[in-house]
């Protein structure tokens, strides 16, 4: 009942006109290379402060963030450069597909499995959702603070290609967060004596310049440029290859959902694994990489599903599990809305009307990607000479529009010239924003548990246990699996000698 | 060639170990500091951990990563790319006080015109021509549609 009227809230012409402009935006920002879903929601969340609709702001940034799994797809298939990071997988037989003249089956498959996967999503996110609130009800600042020290050690461990790097960028995101106040006493920070530091760093030009200006920096460098190739062809597969696409689909969603739950298991993860997935129970393995339609159905089922499993953590608990998430927490905060299980509670109508949303959404975005692939095939033929300009201003714009002061569009240029080192140096950068949003949080959740009871607070606190020794799972096989990678390596070297 | 490589690693983990006493540094700092509330933690507890965990951080990293830093290979940049790069931080920069100077249009003109051109479009009057179009784009959407006030600089200020 309460969905029935989350989704007739939605059919207003305000909340319906900011969907489709979140699902229009989305599906840009996953076309073209270089600009993720996490960059544009940092850099339209200052511009959203000015709406005054909470509901429609939060509904245009869920519209963007599951938008850019659709549209990521498109230039994989078409032109073997991923639009997002999760569309990689899509490269490996979505183009060859489009070589073979079955770019619009390839097109249509990652179309309709998105759409599937994400109705699939959306349905168990209404059941899921308000049961976790339920259970989040109990919990209190030990087990917040058990709860982030998990989320925290998975997104750590589960970052990039060593969790010593996941570790030290995530610890540096931390102490970013902490220049500024200290939320309990109201001290001064790190602030060296300049007072734009007393009033701390913001996030969205954090989130901006690393995501923003680095990846701008980056693609620049590699000189980037779009090249449309091959005919579309008949959209629709037939008879065999439908049956394969759409078992692949649902596979893809089983697998993206409950990772999607996950912190750190964030879109690329599931479509990488749904990949694997598909090869290593399909008949003829050998096969992937030539053009095979799972290859394309599961990965882009799996990232969608992904997606909106985030929003279960999110909107239960208050726990982003990944960047495009943690900004989405940040848009909940702005507007004095506090994701978690009293969202259910005293917002109940605002947190259906979102889930609604992500229904009418979906079927958007269907729309938005079928028809319209032509057009999207127009757009990412525009020279990135001409794009890259545009969107370093739009950074700049959302990085001042924070707070009203240049201050911030510095912070946002070296936070870019940061994230572009980063990139170069293979370091995660997801961990840094990540630590900048739960940093504090840990902090004030640690700070309140220890004057509750001191220290041994957390022994009588079975929940916080619980994660505390999931916490030391994970960090004991992150070791385990260093260590073997570092002995695999020393091994290849004294074979080479 | 792993050279270069194990270079990077030395000044990935100093610049880790130094962060880390940075904060150690602060941390002791604060908790040094008289206060009238009764905090456990105290206003620089968090912060003495987190410095603590990056120095250690910094020393695994060089400890674990040295050693295998001849398998890496170098990444061929040119320095076309490189000069890129660094003009357009250098206009990054730039922008950021030739706003607080001449204010926000006079600066987005300039700002969007080298960028053209840094990124490759090579003609000058299409530089400035789309960068007086971006420009004008911009304050359009961005000051007469969303409010945003931007510096009027000293000059016109």
């Amino acid at each position: 009942m309460d969905l029935i009227n989350g989704i007739i809230h939605v059919f207003s012409p305000a909340l319906l006109l900011y969907c489709f402009l979140g699902c229009l935006l989305g599906t840009l920002v996953g076309v073209l290379p270089g600009l993720g879903p996490a960059a544009t929601m940092a850099i339209l969340l200052p511009v959203t402060m000015n709406l005054k609709n909470p509901a429609g702001a939060i509904i245009m940034m869920a519209g963007i963030y599951y938008g850019a799994a659709y549209g990521g797809s498109t230039t994989s298939i078409l032109t073997n450069i991923p639009g997002e990071t999760s569309s990689v997988p899509t490269c490996f037989d979505g183009f060859p597909m489009t070589k073979q003249g079955r770019a619009g089956e390839a097109l249509w498959i990652a179309a309709v499995g998105s759409f599937i996967a994400g109705t699939v999503g959306c349905i168990l996110l209404s059941i899921i959702g308000p049961g976790f609130a339920k259970f989040a009800i109990s919990f209190g600042p030990p087990e917040y603070f058990g709860l982030l020290l998990f989320s925290m050690t998975t997104l750590i461990s589960l970052s990039g290609e060593s969790p010593i790097k996941g570790l030290g960028v995530g610890i540096l995101g931390m102490m970013l967060a902490t220049i500024g106040t200290d939320p309990v006493s109201g001290v001064f920070r790190f602030d060296f004596g300049l007072v734009n530091l007393t009033r701390g760093i913001d996030l969205i030009p954090v989130a901006v310049g690393l995501f923003g200006i680095g990846e701008i920096l980056m693609s620049s460098e590699a000189g980037m440029t779009k090249i449309y190739e091959g005919k579309l062809g008949k959209m629709m597969p037939r008879g065999k290859e439908l049956r394969k696409g759409i078992w692949a689909c649902l596979r893809g969603t089983a697998l993206g959902f409950p990772l999607g739950m996950l912190p750190g298991m964030t879109p690329p993860v599931a479509s990488f694994m749904a990949y694997d997935l598909e090869k290593k129970i399909s008949k003829y393995p050998e096969k992937f990489g030539t053009g095979v339609i799972e290859g394309v159905a599961g990965p882009e089922a799996a990232n969608n599903a992904n997606a909106q499993a985030g929003f279960v953590p999110l909107m239960a608990f208050g726990i982003p599990t990944g960047p495009s998430p943690a900004l989405m927490l940040a848009a909940l905060m702005i507007y004095g809305l506090q994701p978690g299980p009293m969202l259910f509670i005293t917002k109940k109508d605002f947190a259906w009307t979102i889930i609604g949303s992500m229904y009418v959404g979906n079927v958007m975005l269907l729309i938005l990607n079928l028809p319209l692939v032509g057009f999207w095939a127009r757009i990412s033929t525009v020279p990135y000479k001409y794009l890259a300009p545009l969107i370093l201003g739009v950074c700049g714009v959302a990085a001042y529009a924070a707070r009203n002061t240049m201050f911030d569009v510095g912070i946002a240029v070296g936070a870019g010239v940061l994230g572009y080192l980063m990139k170069k140096a293979h370091w995660p950068i997801a961990p840094v924003i990540l630590g900048f949003i739960l940093g504090p949080m840990l902090e004030v959740s640690l700070s309140q548990s220890l004057n509750m009871g001191g220290p041994v607070i957390f022994l009588s606190r079975p929940i916080a246990m619980v994660f505390f020794i999931l916490a030391i799972i994970i960090v004991f096989l992150s070791i385990r699996f260093l260590k073997r990678k570092v002995a695999k390596e020393i091994l290849n070297e004294e074979t080479d000698l | 060639m792993g050279e270069p490589v194990k270079r990077t690693i030395v000044i990935e983990a100093t610049l880790f170990i130094v962060l880390g006493a940075v904060g150690i540094m602060e941390g002791l700092r604060l908790n040094r500091q008289p206060t009238d509330l009764f905090q456990m933690l105290g206003p620089g507890g968090y912060i003495l951990v987190l410095g603590l965990v990056l120095m250690m951080t910094g020393a695994a990293h060089f400890i674990v990563d040295y050693g295998k830093s001849r398998s890496a290979e170098k990444e061929a940049v040119s320095t076309k790319e490189r000069i890129r790069v660094a003009g357009l931080v250098v206009l990054l920069v730039g922008n950021i006080f030739l706003v607080e100077f001449a204010g926000y249009l006079v600066a987005s003109i300039v700002f969007f015109s080298l960028t053209f051109k840094i990124s490759g479009v090579r003609s000058w009057r299409t530089n400035i021509i789309l960068g007086l179009c971006s420009a004008a784009a911009f304050y359009v959407v961005f000051v007469r549609l969303f409010d945003v006030i931007f510096p009027y600089g000293i000059l016109f200020g």
